[in-house]
């Protein structure tokens, strides 16, 4: 009685959301496929060489991407996790920044580093461009979810091979690959999905050859008005977003049963193995964390010297609105969306776990579908002005909250079954067990998952370059409108919005998270 | 219902608070626009007003956006249609009827048709733009004929824009349909594989990628005004102009840009009155030197900066009905051969 009983209450707690995602994805994004499907013209563009080679390319970038991430993820996070040295807390946090990064900021890098008056003087194809930001973002978070695979390692198993005599490469070879390995996994899916639906990057640095698919919805909608090619391409996305996220969640199902957190053991080397460890440590340091000091450092700077100019110069800005009231636009918009994340991450997060199952794979939907073809659905679908308002703030909404989800879920999974059952058995109701038992217990975790979904809405950008309507400008919007006119107004100040925008999603984010992130 | 309405309006209140005091005029432009200050405290103070420009994109993603926004405009008025776009703005019903007294009469080829939606403002023409240092600097004769732009010695020279998103684009498109016929697409077939640059707008064409300001293209479709601005803009004051213009036949295209009230906009009796000030002497004499156009009212003094404009014969093109019948077409095809890189046999 009680399994089904249980199930009945999780499909109750889900009903909020899944109507959420059915008014949010699933019908936007019918209209847009749904005008593809009816013209055939459409979709067999998709066919012709140039749609087959940004297909391809795409799939090439994310796959380059999550290759290379994480290869690199697994080495450096076997680094971290064996070797300790000052500053590695400090270093294993702020992994967590490029994350936290509204991804034009990357782009502004890279910029720095291989624009036209770039510091290394070379010129990379657009191509490589996007690989390298994919990689900014995505090698933190390759290394953080092995480093979590690599602490899952029972030390006794290793010791135990070596004192059957196995050689320390083999014994890792052997024992801590395997065991590492569904980390990896996991990791590599979520690499190939962020990286598959690329926006920002390409779309300021990539040429027409090296768009990806989510760029190439946005071109056919807003530049060539070819909304039926645009769903074709939306359609094609879905099905390879939806393959990989299926895996994903399988993949993380079979890992979350593993075995206990926390007990890796690491050791401090002496002598030479001292300095090395430290630049290992220093170069782990730079390759995530570099394009970011790029950044504050160009906007620092005026014709090679350090200077305020470009944060003088902000006030001239010919943007929509002032520059404070797009840093107020994007608090607000931040600020009115978290509610409605918390509350549907954290429903859809006490549905999944009570009851596993089709639900772990709903709750990941938003991250399938490309924000820029659910903007487009929405402005087909909801075209009033109030509505639009509140469009943007489900949008925001819609991205964040599958990580409240993902973030509650462990902590969730981490309680014991036992003192609910308790609290249940001593009459208490579903609410009043909730409230008193559980929620005390998730106290840290929803701070962490607030921070996450505030950080997520104060960097969007893709869908609200679609709906945003020009009195509503985001800092996010603003830095694009003037990085994408770069010989007008000098790059610097492109980066000092960049940083103001990067200082607000650290503000609010160190501010609800308290300092304990993790990203389940 | 009404409990919701209210929250809404409480919520768009806090978002939107426009300066609540005045009425606001809000008129739709493209990344171009630009207007003096004078001009627009001048006409506030007039009509009791604040005027607010929303700029949406080169003119082309502008249209897109406001076709795509229809059902609730994103302004009142809009500035920055001309005679390759107002086919597919009056297609969509994105604009108003009105015919503002005083528009002077145009030849016919340069009307904007259909009569009754858009007040001609200002004309230009779209010309090929050059930096004559580089050609100096290279010993590169200047190209004479547009076929010679596919030749290897200029190969990577030019920069233009994308006719999807920028006007500009569009018309040079139009000039080379008109002069090309039926070989323009393997025109543009061989003018791609000659390592031809294609940006969204013509402001990250001049000021990004022209030679002139440290980009690497020493060709640009721009506009005959060029030289004039240069002259007017330079630190030092010039005898000749930095840049110059290559008349190129098939090259050039007169712009005439006007601007409409928006379907379903508001505040219509200042929105008509900003269509009227538009036609002013004061606006009329101001705009050239703010946007490089010409005015479109005869007998505007102009500033003495222009006599550096370069003169081009009238060239022969087709009426707006013309275009719009053909323009999107033409766009497409476009896109398919330069950027999609369809053989020209493809296209028609």
């Amino acid at each position: 009685m009680s399994a089904r009983r249980t199930e009945a209450t999780s499909w109750l707690l889900a009903a909020l959301p899944l109507g959420f995602l059915a008014a949010m994805v699933a019908w936007p994004l019918a209209t847009v496929a749904g005008g593809a499907l009816l013209h055939p013209a459409a979709l067999a563009w998709l066919l012709r060489p140039y749609g087959l080679h940004l297909a391809v390319w795409t799939a090439e970038q994310a796959l380059i991407s999550t290759a290379l991430a994480t290869a690199l993820g697994l080495v450096l996070a076997g680094f971290l996790q064996t070797y300790h040295f000052p500053g590695k807390p400090l270093l294993l946090r702020a992994l967590l920044l490029p994350f936290l990064t509204p991804s034009l900021i990357a782009a502004l890098g890279l910029l720095d580093l291989f624009g036209a008056h770039g510091l290394t003087g070379l010129h990379p194809g657009g191509g490589l461009l996007v690989i390298l930001a994919n990689l900014f973002f995505n090698l933190p978070l390759a290394i953080r979810l092995c480093y979590g695979g690599f602490s899952r390692v029972p030390p006794q198993a290793l010791e135990a091979a070596r004192s059957l005599g196995s050689s320390p490469w083999r014994a890792r070879l052997r024992v801590t690959l395997p065991l590492v390995w569904p980390a990896a996994l996991a990791a590599s899916s979520l690499v190939l999905l962020y990286s598959f639906v690329a926006f920002g990057t390409p779309l300021l640095l990539a040429g027409p050859r090296h768009q990806t698919l989510e760029v190439l919805i946005y071109v056919l909608t807003l530049d060539q008005l070819r909304l039926n090619r645009a769903g074709a391409v939306a359609l094609l996305q879905l099905l390879v977003l939806g393959a990989v996220t299926a895996s994903y969640t399988w993949l993380q199902r079979n890992l979350a049963l593993q075995l206990p957190s926390g007990i890796g053991t690491s050791r401090s080397p002496k002598g030479i193995g001292k300095l090395l460890v430290r630049a290992g440590a220093l170069s782990i340091a730079a390759l995530t964390l570099g394009p970011l000091l790029l950044v504050l450092a160009g906007s620092l700077s005026g014709a090679g010297r350090p200077s305020l100019a470009a944060y003088a110069a902000l006030g001239g800005l010919q943007l929509p609105v002032s520059l404070a009231r797009a840093a107020l636009n994007t608090a607000l918009l931040a600020l009115l969306s978290l509610p409605l994340s918390l509350l549907l991450g954290g429903l859809l997060a006490l549905a999944i776990w009570s009851s596993p199952g089709v639900l772990d794979l709903l709750s990941l939907l938003p991250l399938m579908v490309s924000p820029v073809s659910l903007a487009v659905g929405y402005l087909l679908l909801y075209p009033g002005l109030r509505l639009s308002l509140l469009l943007l703030i489900c949008s925001y909404a819609l991205l964040a909250f599958p990580l409240v989800t993902r973030t509650l879920l462990p902590a969730l999974r981490s309680l014991p079954h036992s003192q609910l059952d308790a609290a249940r058995t001593l009459g208490s109701s579903w609410g009043r067990s909730l409230a008193r038992v559980v929620a005390p217990q998730l106290r840290a975790a929803l701070r962490a998952a607030a921070a996450l979904a505030l950080a997520t809405a104060l960097g969007e950008f893709a869908s609200t370059l679609v709906l945003v309507r020009p009195s509503w400008t985001t800092l996010a919007v603003g830095l694009y409108q003037v990085a994408q006119h770069p010989g007008q107004l000098p790059l610097a100040e492109a980066q000092a919005i960049a940083v103001l925008l990067f200082g607000l999603t650290l503000l609010g984010f160190t501010a609800l998270d308290g300092g304990r992130a993790e990203i389940g | 219902m009404a409990y919701s309405r209210a929250g809404w309006a409480l919520l768009a209140s806090v978002l939107l608070a426009v300066p609540a005091s005045a009425k606001t005029l809000t008129v739709v432009v493209p990344d171009s626009f630009a207007l003096s200050k004078a001009l627009v405290a001048k006409f506030e103070r007039q009509q009791g007003v604040t005027l607010r420009f929303l700029k949406a994109g080169s003119a082309g993603a502008m249209v897109n956006r406001l076709i795509l926004t229809r059902r609730h405009p994103l302004g009142d008025l809009v500035y920055g249609i001309d005679n390759t776009l107002i086919g597919k703005a009056v297609r969509y019903h994105l604009l108003a009827r009105y015919r503002t007294p005083g528009t002077p009469e145009l030849p016919p080829e340069l009307q904007l048709l259909p009569t009754g939606y858009l007040t001609p403002i200002n004309l230009s023409t779209v010309a090929i733009t050059d930096d004559p240092s580089y050609f100096r600097k290279h010993h590169l004769p200047l190209p004479t004929q547009l076929s010679q732009l596919v030749r290897e010695r200029y190969r990577g020279l030019l920069v233009m824009e994308n006719p999807a998103t920028s006007s500009t684009g569009r018309a040079f498109l139009l000039a080379t349909v008109a002069h090309f016929g039926k070989s323009v697409w393997s025109f543009w077939q061989r003018l791609r594989e000659n390592g031809l640059k294609v940006v969204n707008g013509w402001e990250a064409a001049y000021y990004t990628d022209f030679s002139k300001y440290g980009g690497s293209q020493p060709l640009v479709v721009s506009y005959l005004t060029d030289p004039a601005a240069e002259v007017y803009f330079a630190k030092t004051k010039l005898r000749a102009s930095p840049v110059s213009n290559l008349l190129l036949p098939g090259s050039t295209f007169v712009q005439v840009e006007g601007a409409g009230l928006l379907r379903g906009g508001h505040h219509r009796q200042a929105a008509e009155a900003f269509l009227r000030f538009l036609l002013s002497r004061a606006a009329q004499s101001s705009i050239p030197t703010s946007m490089w156009v010409l005015p479109v009212v005869p007998g505007t003094t102009l500033n003495p900066v222009f006599r550096f404009d370069s003169k081009a014969p009238k060239p022969d093109q087709a009426s707006s009905l013309q275009i719009a019948a053909h323009v999107q077409r033409w766009v497409h095809d476009w896109t398919a051969v330069v950027i999609e890189g369809e053989p020209a046999s493809q296209v028609r």
